[in-house]
């Protein structure tokens, strides 16, 4: 049916780097086997309530933010366990809501109503779980939930009271927009989710949970719109989450190098992104979402390369200036690229084609410079990287000093000391914020700036010319989750040239991108399949 | 993986090793080298090389007012050798740094060497890599290639963009020819066509790029004055604009200057039947009336018809004496009309080309026919009135 996911090419660098981290890690997951054994027959949560105490406090040894306190359930006499970690929740709301009625518990019925009878009238508290085995009673105290075991019963309750603490959403610093919403993804998961199911109310919207890290226990989100988007990515994205092998997820930075395709990629195969409305707007379009807790990164998948020159405000009307910024973005990425590159290629290889007066003022800015030209644009180059990294590290209040440095000392005194030239420093500079204007492409465009500047001194235009062949192959043969990276370029989609280099008007842009919803829902007015694909797809 | 890297790395070598670009001179290694100048000295030739200095060019603003003022911005550099290449290379001796005549914006060629014949030393021009089809290319009427070379112009801080700016306004003025290495050298090879190149002459401190060397085969016969040089500019259409002096009808010492805005030639051949090649020039040309001294008397269509009817005469007659001269005098037809002649009539063309310029050509009957037309009399449409 759809051949554009190769499994097969695509799983078998993960796995073999899977196979890495499993010998890596062999002597710990013979532990956890055997610990896994006997938890299989011990599974089960224990009648006796004092074996239930004792094996949560072996679970939870040296833990000391860990509570258990035993009550007796009213008048039944029965004694109950609740368990939890400190700190997750109110102690108050576990007052009221939990430990009072147990303990006033007044009730002449049978004993095998009894769970019914607590269940439904006595707890108060919204999100109520049954729990059978020990283990995910375990992992449930873990992720902030009020365990409820009760002497004599295999069943325990999970009572969800997790109101932890949170930094309220604010509009995230990496992304700013002046039009449209305001509010970024928190560390929270349940706040982001709330975020988006805000934008899509539809149960179409699926938001499915998964876990990863054998240590952390990080939960893991994701997301889509069933019938936009393709089930083939849907099940791609599980599979290559599943395979993942790791003790800990800290940040959703560590998923992306697991499930992008290829292991070194050079360019950014996954979307990241801290707009609830752009990742929104990305599910619509027939992407999936992947949220880590702990992390406002939201990792979008598929990936094309085109999405890196889109800005929220390209779609909030002026079409036309939007447009111009696209195109503009577009060139500024490449002058980024290229221009310390040129440079150095046509003052040490191609002087010819350089305009004679042009010639001249370069000839006498270069004068007396004691490096040669491609020398003077790496030392520039990379200042100017140590310049932008020193911004980004540095606490806030000291970073007007370095911008004071890097322009005064650097810049100005770098040319009267005659150690680099003018134009190489306007060049260097010029490249440097170019590259500030495609921020996902910024890490990647730095690196092939180097490439370019390093194959400019061997081979001058030609050798640019190699990289360039090189990259655009490169470029050309990626994929990400079985979408061609260049799409809508290459292969040439003309539907979705609507929001490529010129974007047309929001009315006009009544198909979901070709390359994405294959079949389903292409058309956003009618819902109707991409006429040739239609059938294909259910 | 290695295989891919194997492929890689193949295809930079072969990159590396096929191209030309194997060389990387840093633009501060290099002397830029701005006229060339061409010159014989007994059988030896003498090159001089006008090496800009940069520095000295570009701070012109700040460099002069803090001092030095009469200082050359330029250095000139002569070698004598047997071959152009041979003494380009002797400069080293007496300049640090390669020079880089790929940035030449003037060739200048010496009266002597012209008479002498250009093939011998045009080929290296062509030949080397590195130099610049664009250069364009003069002859040095009257003096040494040095002598223009080493001028100083107190306009310009680079004396060979000066001549090439100067040379490039003949399209505004039509005395002198704009030719480059490129065109030169098709010039010399094409079959029915012979070689022209403008000329500069040196004057008390300055240069005059006026009139047409003619070349007979590959040697220098002889000049065009300045209007036949402008009707040399006319036949080839070269021409973008001119200021055509035309006398007054009724008081003919007075003239009226007439600025061309167009002008366009068709060339049309003919074969009588006795085997006689006859040629007619049509040209059509337009302009305004830009300067007028006499006071104007008569209404202004009348006047305009009897300045047209004299810029037509004006016109042909700049043509007809190009065409004689070139005809009698050289011998050497610089117009082309041969290769018009092989486009049309290719047969009789075989049987002449070996006598064309000898024989064929200075006979052949030339017709001029001027059809101008005057488009707007300026600002006013009388002369004020003394009173």
């Amino acid at each position: 049916m759809f051949n554009f996911i190769k499994k097969k090419t695509t799983f078998k660098s993960l796995k073999t780097y899977d196979n890495k981290i499993k010998n890596q890690a062999a002597s710990e997951k013979k532990s956890e086997k055997a610990s896994a054994k006997k938890s299989k027959k011990e599974d089960e949560i224990p009648e006796a309530i004092e074996e239930v105490k004792k094996r949560l406090n072996e679970e939870f040894s040296l833990c000391s933010d860990f509570v258990v306190r035993e009550i007796v359930l009213g008048n039944t006499g029965k004694r109950v366990i609740i368990a939890c970690i400190d700190g997750y929740f109110d102690k108050a709301i576990l007052a009221e809501n939990i430990i009072e009625p147990i303990v006033n518990f007044k009730a002449d019925i049978k004993e095998n109503e009894l769970i019914i009878h607590l269940k439904n009238k006595i707890l108060s508290i919204s999100d109520l779980k049954d729990l059978t085995s020990f283990s995910d009673s375990v992992s449930g105290i873990l992720s902030g939930d009020v365990a409820v075991y009760i002497d004599g019963e295999h069943t325990a309750f999970k009572l969800g009271l997790k109101a932890p603490e949170k930094r309220p959403v604010g509009e995230p610093d990496t992304e700013t927009s002046l039009k449209g919403s305001r509010e970024g993804f928190s560390e929270n998961l349940r706040t982001n989710t709330v975020l988006l199911r805000r934008r899509i109310k539809n149960t179409k919207f699926k938001i499915e949970s998964m876990r990863i890290g054998r240590k952390t226990n990080t939960d893991i989100i994701i997301c889509y719109v069933e019938g936009i988007v393709s089930q083939e990515v849907v099940q791609e994205v599980k599979d290559r989450l599943e395979q993942i092998n790791i003790d800990a997820v800290i940040a959703s930075g560590y998923l992306e190098q697991f499930i992008q395709d290829g292991r070194y990629p050079l360019f950014p195969v996954v979307g990241n992104s801290e707009k609830p409305d752009k990742v929104a707007a990305k599910i619509l379009e027939g992407r999936v979402a992947i949220l880590v807790d702990g992390t406002p990164t939201v990792l979008t998948v598929p990936y094309m390369m085109i999405e890196s020159f889109q800005a929220q405000e390209d779609y909030f009307g002026e079409y036309y200036f939007a447009s111009l910024m696209r195109l503009l973005r577009v060139f500024s990425f490449f002058i980024s690229v290229y221009l310390p590159g040129l440079y150095v290629a046509v003052t040490a290889f191609h002087q010819t084609i350089i305009p004679f007066k042009l010639m001249l003022t370069m000839a006498a800015t270069r004068e007396g410079i004691p490096f040669s030209a491609f020398l003077e644009a790496l030392i520039m180059v990379v200042t100017f990287e140590i310049l932008r990294e020193a911004g980004l590290r540095m606490p806030r209040a000291i970073g007007q000093a370095v911008s004071i440095v890097g322009a005064i000392v650097l810049g100005d005194a770098a040319v009267s000391a005659g150690i680099a030239s003018a134009p190489l420093v306007i060049i260097a500079a010029l490249s440097g914020i170019c590259s500030f204007i495609v921020p996902p492409l910024m890490k990647s465009g730095a690196v092939t700036r180097l490439i370019i500047l390093i194959a400019a001194n061997i081979m001058g235009l030609m050798g640019i010319g190699f990289v360039t062949f090189m990259v655009t192959i490169y470029l050309c043969n990626k994929k990400s989750f079985g979408v061609p990276y260049l799409s809508p370029f290459a292969p040439l989609r003309t539907s979705g040239m609507k929001d490529a280099l010129i974007i047309t008007p929001i009315w006009k842009m009544y198909t979901r991108p070709a390359s994405l919803a294959k079949g389903r829902d292409y058309h956003r007015t009618t819902g109707k399949p991409h006429r040739n694909r239609g059938e294909q797809d259910g | 993986m290695a295989r891919k890297l194997a492929v890689l790395i193949l295809m930079a070598a072969v990159m590396i090793n096929c191209t030309g670009c194997w060389n990387n001179r840093d633009l501060t290694e290099l002397s830029i080298l701005t006229a060339l100048g061409i010159d014989k000295k007994g059988d030896k030739i003498e090159v001089t090389a006008q090496i800009i200095k940069p520095t000295d060019v570009s701070s012109s603003g700040a460099g002069s007012a803090g001092g030095g003022g009469g200082k050359k911005s330029y250095v000139v550099v002569s070698h004598v050798d047997k071959t152009i290449f041979a003494a380009l290379r002797g400069m080293l001796s007496k300049v640090n740094r390669k020079i880089f005549y790929s940035s030449s914006q003037v060739i200048v060629i010496s009266e002597e060497l012209a008479r002498s014949g250009v093939q011998d030393y045009i080929d290296f021009i062509l030949r080397d890599h590195e130099t610049q089809f664009k250069s364009l290319v003069i002859v040095a009427k009257g003096t040494s290639a040095k002598e223009i070379v080493q001028q100083e112009y107190e306009l310009s801080k680079v004396p060979g963009a000066f001549i090439r700016d100067t040379i490039k306004n003949s399209d505004a003025r039509g005395f002198t020819k704009e030719i480059n290495l490129l065109e030169m050298a098709r010039e010399l090879a094409s079959e029915g066509r012979e070689l022209s190149i403008g000329t500069i002459l040196k004057e008390d401190k300055s240069t005059i790029t006026e009139g047409l060397a003619i070349f007979h085969n590959d040697k220098l016969t002889g000049y065009f004055d300045k209007y036949e040089t402008r009707g040399y500019c006319f036949i080839t259409n070269r021409i973008k604009s001119s200021i055509i002096e035309v006398p007054h009808n009724e008081k003919p010492e007075k003239l009226i200057g007439v600025e061309l805005m167009k002008s366009s030639a068709k060339l049309k051949v003919g074969l009588s039947t006795d085997k006689k090649i006859e040629i007619t020039i049509k040209l059509k040309v337009s302009g305004n009336i830009g300067e007028q001294q006499a006071i104007q008397e008569k209404n202004i269509l009348d006047f305009c018809r009897c300045t047209r009817e004299n810029l037509e005469k004006a016109i042909k007659k700049d043509c007809e004496n190009a065409i004689k001269k070139s005809q009698q005098e050289f011998k050497s037809d610089i117009f082309g009309f041969g290769m018009h002649v092989f486009d049309e009539y290719p047969d009789y063309w075989k049987s002449v080309s070996d006598k064309w310029n000898d024989d064929i050509y200075p006979n052949i009957k030339v017709k001029v026919e001027v059809e101008a037309k005057i488009l707007r009399t300026g600002l006013i449409s009388k002369n004020i009135q003394i009173k």
